[in-house]
């Protein structure tokens, strides 16, 4: 019955055996490459059942954080019984010598996916005919619509995109509201008036208010000049999410050294000033209330990964990386301005508009919160802040209230020592442009809402 | 792909085979082939554990059969990913080999080929 479509091509058309290889060899000698190939292929993928095995247990290997090298795909053979005969090994060992340019991963990603695509095409005739070889009372109507939509799905669309019906749409909408009526009725009746949050805590008290917390898919943007705070936000932000909220944060600094960072935690932890710490100028007692600070870190889910050579498609990777192995609910890129052009060409700004996008499709592929930070100009302007502000669903800015308004505006005599504004230039699920006063110690590098005076 | 790199990469992945294969023929026990692995991937991978590497390529240049099974021993109770087992192992292999001749040319040649015979 399958005759006539099988006998017009040759059988190799639907698949590419030697790509395969290459795919699975690429994967146990970078770990790069195994990052790419995990995010990109599944199982299915890969027509040779033997391949598909190999794939799946490297991913496996992958995904408990082992490096998934020949060895360990060797060692994890002969426990599971896999390689019982010495023709296993030679068959692996074919496999594994298949090498290639770790950075042309991609190229062979995407002969194993077309020749996926080719597959579910050739079932997909293959379908057809049978249903006209059976006869028989047909719809024609019917059998093309299907058709249609089975063979866009193979052509527009992605495999695990889907197109929402109007009564997905509504169904989706309704639960959603429902979750947060029945949720924020929970909260108000255990939390007596304090305002659920439905994403990751941002750290202050009016933002959570006015944000409802950090969403999965949030492209938050920081900015602020130099020498202003903005790793000190940084990490409170990966306070209040990885230490308070016991929720995952990967951290990626491009200008500071591990120590530098484990450094400022003892301050942040402890109240103590950074310069006491740095300079171990501390008592016995603050020495133990530093121990404390750290006790509390290490049980936090706060993880860190200094990287001076960032480039956008090693954050990609990273990002990827460690969403499977930690399943991180936000990563900081602290800051962007620091990461190294992959096309010299580029402008400053071009550049930024570039990691921009890119970190905002992170945010929404992996379903986490992204904060990037940016270095503002002198006068407070930020070059190509247009098109980040487009591409972000939040953007702050961070500043110095000036001497002058501190002695003139009057509300902010309601407040107790504040000396910077928390600036809502877009809020893409609520109010904007809102300057939110705060107080933030640069020696303790503690910042937190400035406290209203009760009057 | 550079040569050397390519290389590098071939003689990983066969040594790894190898080991795997000596198992398979019942010329190594599990724990054995472990260890063997868990070094290669150490040294290959990491690039750890130079000393070792060197006291284990001086322990081939020896023809002292009385130690081999001494060393073995030492070597399969190690702990490959602490550091100081590794580094006590280390002492213990040196004090073994201590004062052990060198093996001259034309042994290293037969012993060389017993090796290929027995591969």
């Amino acid at each position: 019955m399958n005759q006539p479509v099988r006998q017009a091509f040759s059988e190799d058309v639907l698949f590419d055996l030697e790509s395969e290889r290459r795919v699975i060899s690429s994967m146990l000698h970078s770990e790069e490459a195994c990052v790419e190939a995990y995010h990109l292929l599944v199982p299915s993928d890969f027509y040779s059942p033997r391949h598909a095995t190999i794939f799946e247990l490297t991913c496996s290997l992958f995904e408990r954080e082992i490096r998934p090298t020949y060895v360990e795909l060797l060692k994890e053979g002969h426990t599971l019984g896999i390689l019982t005969n010495p023709r296993d090994i030679e068959e692996m060992k074919y496999i594994a010598e298949h090498y290639i340019d770790d950075e042309n991963i991609r190229y062979w990603v995407k002969r194993v996916k077309d020749k996926a695509r080719l597959r579910k095409f050739e079932a997909f005739l293959r379908r057809g005919v049978q249903i006209l070889t059976e006869g028989g009372d047909l719809e024609a109507d019917e059998i093309l619509m299907s058709a249609e939509e089975e063979l866009t799905n193979l052509t527009a669309l992605d495999v695990d995109d889907s197109i929402d019906s109007p009564a997905d749409v509504a169904n989706l909408g309704y639960e959603e509201v429902e979750r947060r009526f029945l949720q924020y009725k929970d909260i108000k009746e255990k939390y007596r008036g304090v305002l659920p949050l439905y994403g990751l805590p941002t750290g202050f008290d009016d933002l959570n208010h006015i944000t409802l917390g950090y969403k999965p898919g949030d492209l938050v943007i920081l900015g602020a000049q130099t020498g202003h705070g903005k790793t000190a936000f940084a990490l409170h932000t990966a306070r209040a999410v990885a230490v308070d909220n016991h929720s995952t944060v990967l951290y990626l600094n491009t200008e500071m050294s591990r120590e530098q960072i484990a450094l400022r935690w003892g301050s942040i932890l402890s109240g103590i000033e950074h310069d006491r710490i740095r300079g171990g100028d501390i008592n016995e007692n603050e020495l133990s209330l530093i121990l404390q600070g750290y006790s509390r870190l290490r049980e936090s889910g706060f993880y860190s990964y200094p990287c001076p050579n960032l480039t956008p498609e090693k954050t990609i990777s990273i990002a990827r990386k460690f969403k499977t192995q930690k399943n991180i609910d936000m990563m900081i890129v602290d800051y962007v301005g620091r990461m190294d052009k992959v096309d010299p060409r580029l402008q400053e700004w071009q550049m930024l508009e570039q990691i921009v996008k890119t970190l905002k499709m992170l945010a929404q592929n992996l379903k986490i919160v992204v904060m990037c930070l940016v270095q503002l100009n002198p006068d407070g302007s930020l070059q190509g802040a247009k098109r980040m502000k487009n591409e972000s669903d939040l953007m702050l800015k961070l500043a110095p209230i000036s001497r002058d308004e501190l002695e003139e505006n009057e509300e902010l005599k309601k407040y107790r020592n504040p000396n910077y504004y928390l600036h809502i230039e877009k809020n893409r699920d609520g109010r904007s442009g809102v300057r939110i006063p705060i107080a933030f110690d640069m020696q303790r590098q503690i910042m937190k809402d400035a406290e209203r005076i009760s009057l | 792909m550079a040569n050397e790199e390519e290389q590098k990469k071939h003689i990983y992945d066969e040594t790894a085979s190898l080991i795997t294969r000596q198992l398979l023929t019942n010329r190594l026990d599990t724990k054995e082939m472990h260890f063997l692995l868990h070094l290669l991937d150490e040294i290959f991978i990491k690039c750890q554990h130079r000393p070792l590497l060197e006291d284990l390529h001086h322990w081939q240049s020896i023809n002292q059969g009385a130690i081999d099974e001494d060393i073995k021993q030492a070597l399969l109770n190690m702990d490959l990913g602490d550091e100081k087992s590794v580094r006590k192992t280390t002492m213990i292999i040196q004090e073994l080999l201590k004062d052990m001749p060198e093996t001259n040319d034309s042994q290293k040649g037969e012993m060389d080929d017993q090796r290929k015979l027995d591969l």
